[in-house]
């Protein structure tokens, strides 16, 4: 028999886990890594679930930590753009590359503070930053971005 | 020119895969974020009575070790060997400290933890159930779940403090969030988070050192029972993290416990241990390896009591049930300090000699036959250097064979003493 606790987690992943995925999925430039994030986190939050204050940004937080771990340990830092035929149409393809030519924080700043909707100083305490390093990411980031759409529609 | 939102909202057309089914039956894995990874390992604070190391314990100080491995990856540091053993806490008194065993139980991933805590760990954070099974958390390398050690945390008081360092790879140098420092770490570069995320109580805060030091990436945490920790506190825990000793950095203490490291062995060790030698308690250090899985039971009294008695012995269990071609080993070191009385050379029944050690020559006695009556002891006394050393080879047969005798010779071999 399901518990309550069970189902606020499972609540948790339909709410949280897809954004999450996607963001993640902009953010590493690999589903892999992306989909092995999300699920580390959130069985973490599960494990770890009494002693979690926020859910929402416990796995938001941890997975992106993760995938940065990951990253690291895979030293493929640089754009890995997914492979077309997996569920991803050519706009998105170009918004994957988009992301890459930011740096890991300022796409960490972006996804957090534009997508999934995080304030600065969230954004730092996820990031183990501070709000000022955040704001510099960010704007240094929409630059970038800017640019680059800037170029796509010429 | 596109909105930044509109153009991040396209993300929201990507299909991605249902996770869920897997986290639901999924148990915690060993892949742990840095920031986050409170505790693994595998804890041994080792209870023992030998009555060969009687004459050696008087006067006993502490013990260094200089660890190493065959195995190396490309995925390293430089210089060093990969999966590097594990971090680990010197022996001192008032401190336990566990740290990964160099065994099966290892991440495959290379990130190691030493932990230490001036209070015993509470009995949730050390034993669970995983599918109906008893686990001991730290030695079986459960990392994750509750190896989180909170059930500890929420019972520090005002005068406690519990330290967690782990040792990561894939670092090529430091970085913003990794600067480089030198050993020892001081709680005076920790950047102080009295509000996190997970915390425990609110009187617990988290004091983060992240530190890239001899090639190795180190996340260091330390949790008080309270928000404003007196300085006597603070400089415990200050000498504490000055006996964190990283695998291919030279201690900076002597105080570690001995290696045995061959494959196929399961290996637990402590830096932790006393024994009271009617004067005054003396730490040891020591290591266990054994063909067969250490018992619960035996763990558990080794974890929770962490003091060597003489007539006392833990690991009877694992003795009782020892099979024919079992074999365990237990060595202890016992490390004077370099230019102490006590290293003056002069008990016979330590005679000076190298490594390894060897069986053939040892003194080989039937041990506590009420316990088993086929347990044979081969005891190899020694005197490597400043350290003694006590090495118990223990075989279920009063008659080991050649292949078992070599099997046991295989694995001391791969002893290394305390570098002091």
């Amino acid at each position: 028999m399901r518990t309550s606790e069970g189902l606020a987690q499972e609540q948790l992943y339909r709410g949280e886990g897809p954004k999450l995925q996607r963001a993640l999925l902009l953010y590493a430039g690999d589903r892999d890594i992306a989909n092995d994030a999300v699920a580390e986190a959130f069985v973490q939050a599960v494990a770890r679930w009494d002693g979690i204050r926020d859910p929402r940004r416990y796995v938001w937080k941890t997975a992106f930590r993760l995938a940065l771990k990951e990253l690291r340990d895979r030293r493929r830092v640089a754009a890995q753009v997914p492979e077309r035929g997996y569920l991803m149409p050519e706009p998105l393809v170009d918004l994957v590359r988009a992301m890459q030519r930011l740096t890991q924080m300022q796409r960490a700043a972006v996804l957090l503070h534009h997508y999934a909707g995080y304030s600065a100083r969230d954004v730092a305490r996820m990031l183990d930053s501070t709000p000022g390093s955040v704001f510099v990411h960010l704007a240094q980031g929409r630059k970038r971005l800017r640019r680059w759409m800037e170029d796509s529609d010429d | 020119m596109t909105d930044l939102r509109d153009l991040l909202g396209r993300a929201d057309g990507i299909e991605v895969d249902d996770l869920w089914p897997k986290i639901a039956s999924a148990r915690p894995s060993r892949s742990v974020p840095p920031a986050r990874r409170r505790v693994a390992a595998v804890a041994v604070a080792i209870v023992v009575a030998m009555g060969g190391i009687t004459a050696a314990v008087y006067g006993f100080s502490g013990l260094g070790h200089a660890p190493s491995t065959t195995e190396t990856s490309p995925a390293g540091p430089p210089g060093l060997p990969w999966p590097l053993p594990p971090p680990r806490f010197g022996a001192a008194h008032g401190w336990y400290a566990y740290s990964v065993a160099p065994s099966a139980a290892l991440d495959p991933e290379g990130w190691m933890v030493a932990f230490a805590a001036n209070v015993p760990l509470a009995r949730d954070d050390l034993y669970g159930q995983v599918n109906g099974q008893p686990v001991s958390w730290i030695h079986d390398g459960y990392l994750v779940n509750p190896a989180t050690p909170t059930h500890t945390m929420r019972q520090l008081g005002p005068s406690d403090a519990m330290i967690v360092a782990t040792t990561m790879n894939g670092f090529t140098g430091p970085d913003v969030n990794f600067p480089a420092r030198t050993l020892p770490l001081r709680l005076r570069d920790a950047t102080v988070e009295h509000s996190w995320e997970g915390q425990v109580a609110p009187n617990v805060p988290e004091y983060r050192i992240w530190a890239y030091a001899h090639g190795v990436g180190l996340d260091v945490r330390v949790y008080f029972g309270t928000q404003h920790p007196s300085p006597r506190v603070r400089a415990w825990v200050d000498a504490e993290l000055a006996r964190l000793v990283i695998p291919g950095v030279e201690a900076p203490v002597a105080t570690l416990a001995p290696l045995l490291s061959a494959k196929g062995w399961h290996v637990v060790r402590t830096n932790r241990s006393t024994v009271d030698n009617g004067v005054g308690s003396v730490p040891l250090a020591q290591v266990w390896a054994s063909t067969e899985p250490f018992v619960l039971a035996d763990l558990r009294h080794l974890e929770e009591q962490g003091q060597l008695k003489f007539a006392e012995w833990p690991a009877i269990t694992i003795l009782h049930h020892l099979p024919p071609d079992g074999v365990l080993i237990v060595a202890t070191t016992l490390t004077y300090p370099a230019h102490s009385v006590e290293s003056a050379p002069s008990d016979p029944a330590f005679p000076p000699t190298g490594l390894p050690l060897s069986l053939e020559g040892a003194d080989v006695q039937p041990w506590r036959p009420w316990v088993n009556a086929t347990v044979r002891r081969y005891e190899i006394d020694a005197r490597v250097g400043n350290v003694y050393v006590v090495a118990s080879v223990f075989f279920a047969t009063s008659v080991p064979s050649h292949a078992l005798l070599q099997k046991a010779q295989q694995e001391l071999d791969t002893l290394e003493l305390p570098r002091t």
